[in-house]
């Protein structure tokens, strides 16, 4: 009976384990399962495999056109917010009095702690008081707003361990400004700003609620998938969110990877 | 007299409220080693920061070779800085950070080879030309900076507490090398350091900083023997002070009256009044340890018991309580010492020149 005891102290923790990861990823798991089976219906047993709901989600034109603006957001949230906070990170570290830069940090950390909701419709408010459309535009400004603070975070950590002292040590073997950014700066933290604008460009893909207070009748994939989620479950919605899951978690991948390279 | 490579004058610097340099007049010697020494935040670093252009002098002025240097950026100076950790291009190999100033000078290729090889011989890292700066230990990093510091043949080469970070065995190593590439090529060195051995072995000259300003310079052996305030002859090496206020003042014989007794001192080239207080500055290794009594030199001598007893290999030190309760630390080789132990009664005294008279600092 000891023994029992034993085992069962030992399998207790595993089988806990096992039940939160259960619990993060069994939703996602379903659906991945389902967009490729063969039965309309999420139903057991699985009949059959198959891609059609692949082919019928892309020869959709709805979906498309979703798939390029998200895509296209995607690319302007991962430029502009991967220059502008680079250059806002780079600029914070270089900063003498370490009160200022802690405070500059915070206030630009606040927004990705503030609801969603209420950015959303702040802006939306705020673009009708100058008289600006609802549509593309409005959302990418949005887009950037969402995800500047997580890639000033994550250049801030980066540099936090950037030896300025290279840049000096350019600077006192002839280098100008210009050629020490060029040969030494931009060398060293290329890779660290890549990978916080591919988190940028994540955090675009599958942002819903600033997208929907501000960009009109234009589509994204996620407000795409919730106008096609009030009519019913299809199951081209498991394969959409499908490929979106596969393109996040290869953006989150190299972003990760990106950032440790040269880290050391 | 030789030429003056750097003129430093009446610089000044502040930092918002804070004054990091108080009027600084310094000349260096073509082919001098100079040490700038002292504690953190007493503005080495900035001084030479000044000179290498990183920092503009709120007031003053920085002359290279009696070129007026002080509003030109640091590229255009004819200086060269080894920084405290080496700050090598980590994403460059060994021969690119040491060919990266003459690349920028547009020399042709092959002469930028030869020269890198003749520097890597310089620093006998003849092998390591394609290593990585992150697969190169502390002192070859270092010697990489150096290297790399020194290719584009500077008029004035800076050293930023760049063996601080290095093993003692290994400092005391690159201690002689430096001295030695210094020698080698004539070159001027400015080194700046907290460590006065460092500066005491390396240097030609010392420029001793205390909050700012350059409380003394000269020599190792003037600094060493002749310091010219408490700071200093507590700053160099180890001391004796007593303190106390003087009573007479017979032409340069000066009395001084202590808690530990009243002693005789000379005032060499300091004008002392009755009255006034003062220090008495007496090394360590200058003061003679006697067991009995006897005749004891009035005004050079001190009566205690022994209350320490520290071997430290080569020497030993001792500590010997006075009366006043003050505690007097001598030192010798390891076998001036045998049978003493902690009460013995003993009698310390110096020769009349072996006491310093120095004037209390007034902070």
């Amino acid at each position: 009976m000891g023994d029992d005891m034993v085992r069962l102290r030992k399998l207790l923790p595993a089988a806990f384990v096992g039940a939160v990861l259960a619990y993060l990823y069994a939703p996602i798991a379903v659906i991945v399962i389902f967009s490729f089976t063969t039965s309309p219906r999420l139903s057991m047993p699985i009949e059959g495999l198959t891609l059609d709901w692949y082919t019928s989600a892309l020869s959709n034109s709805l979906i498309s056109t979703a798939l390029r603006n998200s895509l296209l957001l995607a690319s302007v949230s991962a430029l502009v917010s991967g220059v502008i906070g680079a250059a806002f990170a780079f600029g914070l570290v270089a900063l003498k009095r370490p009160r200022l830069r802690a405070s500059l940090l915070g206030a630009s950390m606040l927004p990705a702690i503030m609801p969603l909701l209420v950015i959303g419709i702040a802006l939306a408010v705020f673009f009708r008081l100058m008289h600006v459309q609802q549509g593309l535009l409005n959302a990418a400004i949005g887009h950037v707003l969402v995800s500047l603070p997580f890639v000033v975070l994550t250049m801030n950590a980066r540099l936090e361990t950037f030896d300025f002292s290279v840049l000096e040590a350019a600077r006192d073997l002839g280098a100008t400004p210009g050629r020490v950014l060029r040969d030494i700066t931009l060398p060293l933290i290329r890779p660290s700003i890549i990978g916080a604008a591919l988190l940028a460009a994540a955090l675009s893909l599958d942002e819903f609620v600033v997208t929907w207070f501000n960009i009109g009748s234009q589509l994204t994939v996620p407000v795409l998938v919730w106008g096609l989620m009030r009519r019913g479950i299809d199951p081209s919605i498991n394969a959409i969110a499908t490929m979106l899951l596969a393109l996040l978690v290869c953006l989150v991948a190299a972003s990760a990877l990106l950032n440790r390279k040269k880290s050391k | 007299m030789t030429q003056t490579a750097v003129e430093i004058e009446g610089v000044r610097k502040r930092f918002g409220a804070a004054t990091a340099l108080e009027k600084v007049d310094l000349n260096v010697g073509t082919g001098e080693f100079l040490s700038l020494l002292g504690s953190s935040g007493c503005g080495k670093s900035t001084l030479l920061r000044i000179i290498s252009g990183f920092e503009q002098p709120t007031e003053g002025s920085v002359r290279i070779h009696g070129t007026d240097v002080t509003r030109q950026p640091p590229e255009r100076r004819p200086t060269n800085m080894v920084f405290q950790r080496g700050a090598l291009f980590p994403h460059m190999s060994v021969r690119e950070n040491i060919a990266y100033s003459l690349k920028l000078k547009r020399w042709e290729r092959s002469r930028i080879n030869d020269r890198v090889d003749e520097m890597l011989a310089l620093v006998r890292l003849e092998g390591f030309a394609d290593r990585e700066p992150g697969k190169l230990s502390g002192g070859q990093a270092q010697r990489v900076a150096l290297a790399r510091a020194l290719a584009g043949e500077p008029r004035v080469l800076l050293l930023d507490e760049p063996l601080s970070a290095l093993d003692l065995k290994l400092r005391q190593q690159m201690q002689l090398e430096l001295r030695a590439i210094q020698k080698r090529l004539g070159a001027t060195f400015i080194f700046v350091t907290h460590d006065q051995t460092e500066a005491l072995v390396m240097s030609d000259r010392i420029a001793i900083m205390n909050n700012g300003r350059i409380v003394q310079h000269g020599t190792p052996r003037d600094i060493y023997r002749r310091p010219n305030s408490v700071f200093v002859s507590d700053f160099i090496g180890a001391t004796n002070l007593l303190r106390g206020t003087i009573t007479a003042v017979e032409g340069k014989r000066v009395v001084l009256r202590t808690d530990s007794g009243t002693f005789h001192a000379l005032a060499s080239d300091m004008a002392v009044k009755r009255g006034e207080r003062a220090a008495l500055s007496v090394r360590p290794e200058a003061i003679s340890l006697r067991r009995d009594p006897g005749a004891t030199p009035e005004g050079y001598s001190v009566a205690g018991l022994v209350d320490e007893i520290i071997y430290q290999g080569n020497t030993v030190r001792v500590g010997v309580r006075a009366a006043s309760g003050a505690a007097i630390w001598i030192e010798g080789r390891g076998d001036d010492f045998d049978g003493l132990s902690s009460g013995t009664a003993v009698v310390l005294s110096w020769a009349p020149d072996a006491a310093i008279l120095l004037r209390e600092d007034t902070e």
